[in-house]
């Protein structure tokens, strides 16, 4: 029997994010304990009392070694850094310099999309759950008999939304993809529960994404708007990790296109760059005939 | 000229209109504040090591890392004001204990790396503000001798010194603008504030 390939995605990007909320938690709880002298017992937060009772009391000022920090936007584990790649594109763009450690920390995401291809918007990606989730609503309102529109949206859009998103950042030499990037918004959502409040304006821009979503066209956010998406389809044009059919095996019965949250077709249409190997379609195919293949030197059938 | 690289020309013309047109508001916006952290109002203190305030807001990406490794939970976010998801100061709640943590861990350097907490690797990297005393209110210049930002200052005797009757007096030459002077000062409103640097 073949894992289930979407539930594997779930529950690797809950984990992803549950990393990130245990370590923002990790490095409130030093910071609260070395305020407030190493005393025993916690009181503004239930949870941070609960790790103190089991981490127990210090009797002097503790100093916690800073090991890991971040969100998706970048992050640190003991010094070893790993930011995202809009990330580095939007810091070039606005301060107009290289800086070293933002260019080291481009190094896995790099690698890992020349050979894997766009596995960031599939399988790590907090903005996919969201994404799903509408899917998921759209079909339960759909069985109802309400019917949503599902427009065909250019998938080109996305590389004038980077181009338009560097140029601004050029010309007003700010950080203008942070704005609105949902794996930046939701990854701090995750984090900044400890410290403070989440970002308003965020959950703003975010609802209005998904709102758009809903309305327009399924997986709009992922499939035609987002400039990360679309810097990490340019970098998975040569990937070895690619969706395969067996020609031979295929009995052309279409379930795989209909599973395609991309709206490509894996059954006929070679996939470029757009396809991120969620692997929805080797999940959907009743006849064995798509699988994940290594294969160098570009695209076969 | 065919059908497709028309449309090309099109979507380009479209977008690098759309792009001047967000690309001016926004730098409409950003000369006003400029032009409005003039005042002390809207001008704020940045982290330790900050680069001058342009350069700050071009290279800070928003990783929030400065505020998570702060072990004195002094950093905050603005959130629309400012430039959004830029890190700040706000002194009088909770100021810089000068651990130069944050400085290490920022990605970007847009917090230039300062490589030890000590005195003289401090003075010559770090200048968020300049604490500025109000001789109107304050305790030692009329009548109560007091002397609480003297005792707080980390570079007491040289940054801030104190006169005759604890009268405080900063130089500008060694003030750091950590804040805790201002921190420490028991009149209300505080009669030693920090300036920051962006508007000196």
């Amino acid at each position: 029997m073949k894992p289930k390939i979407s539930i594997l995605r779930i529950v690797l990007r809950l984990l992803i994010l549950a990393l990130f909320f245990v370590i923002a938690g990790i490095n409130h709880y030093s910071t609260v304990k070395a305020q407030q002298g190493g005393q025993e017992v916690i009181k503004d937060s239930a949870m941070l009392s609960a790790i103190d009772k089991l981490y127990g009391s210090s009797p002097h000022r503790p100093i916690y070694e800073h090991v890991a920090g971040g969100g998706l936007w970048s992050f640190q584990i003991k010094g070893f850094r790993v930011s995202d790649p809009l990330a580095v594109v939007s810091d070039i763009a606005a301060s107009k310099t290289l800086h070293k450690l933002m260019l080291i920390s481009l190094i896995i995401p790099l690698v890992g999309t020349l050979l894997l291809g766009r596995v960031f918007c599939s399988w790590i990606c907090p903005m996919g759950l969201f994404g799903d989730l509408l899917l998921w609503v759209r079909r339960l309102i759909g069985k109802v008999g309400f019917s949503f529109f599902n427009l065909p949206v250019s998938r080109r859009i996305k590389y004038w939304v980077l181009g338009f998103g560097t140029l601004v950042s050029l010309v007003v030499s700010i950080q203008f993809f942070y704005l609105f990037y949902p794996p930046r918004m939701i990854s701090d959502w995750a984090r900044d529960g400890w410290t403070s409040t989440i970002s308003g304006v965020d959950l703003v821009v975010f609802g209005t994404i998904l709102f758009f979503e809903l309305l327009l066209c399924q997986r709009l956010w992922c499939k035609c708007l987002c400039p990360g998406g679309a810097l990490y389809s340019l970098l998975s044009k040569w990937r070895i990790l690619r969706i395969n059919r067996d020609v031979h095996a295929c009995t052309a019965c279409g379930k795989c296109d209909d599973a395609c949250p991309y709206d490509l077709e894996p059954g006929s249409l070679p996939l470029g760059g757009e396809c991120d190997n969620c692997g929805l379609c080797v999940q959907a195919c009743g006849d064995d005939a798509i699988h994940y293949r290594l294969q160098t030197g570009g695209e076969k059938s | 000229m065919g059908k497709k690289s028309r449309r090309l020309f099109f979507e380009a013309g479209a977008v690098a209109g759309a792009s001047a047109l967000v690309g001016g508001v926004l730098a409409g916006n950003k000369s006003d504040a400029i032009a409005r952290s003039g005042k002390l109002q809207t001008a704020v203190v940045r982290p330790p090591g900050a680069l001058p305030e342009e350069e700050f807001i071009a290279s800070c990406i928003g990783c929030k890392q400065c505020a998570e490794v702060c072990s004195n939970g002094c950093i905050q976010f603005s959130r629309w004001d400012h430039a959004p998801g830029t890190p700040y100061l706000k002194t009088r709640e909770q100021p810089c204990i000068l651990c130069m943590k944050c400085t290490q861990v920022c990605p970007t350097g847009a917090l230039k790396s300062v490589p030890s907490d000590s005195v003289a690797d401090i003075q010559a990297n770090v200048k968020m503000g300049i604490a500025k005393v109000d001789e109107n209110i304050c305790n030692s210049y009329n009548g109560y001798v007091c002397g609480a930002c003297v005792f707080a200052c980390p570079f007491s005797g040289t940054a801030l010194k104190a006169l005759v009757w604890e009268q405080p007096i900063v130089d500008p030459d060694y003030c750091v603008g950590c804040g805790l002077c201002e921190k420490a000062c028991i009149v209300y409103p505080q009669a030693i504030r920090v300036v920051p640097i962006s508007v000196i």
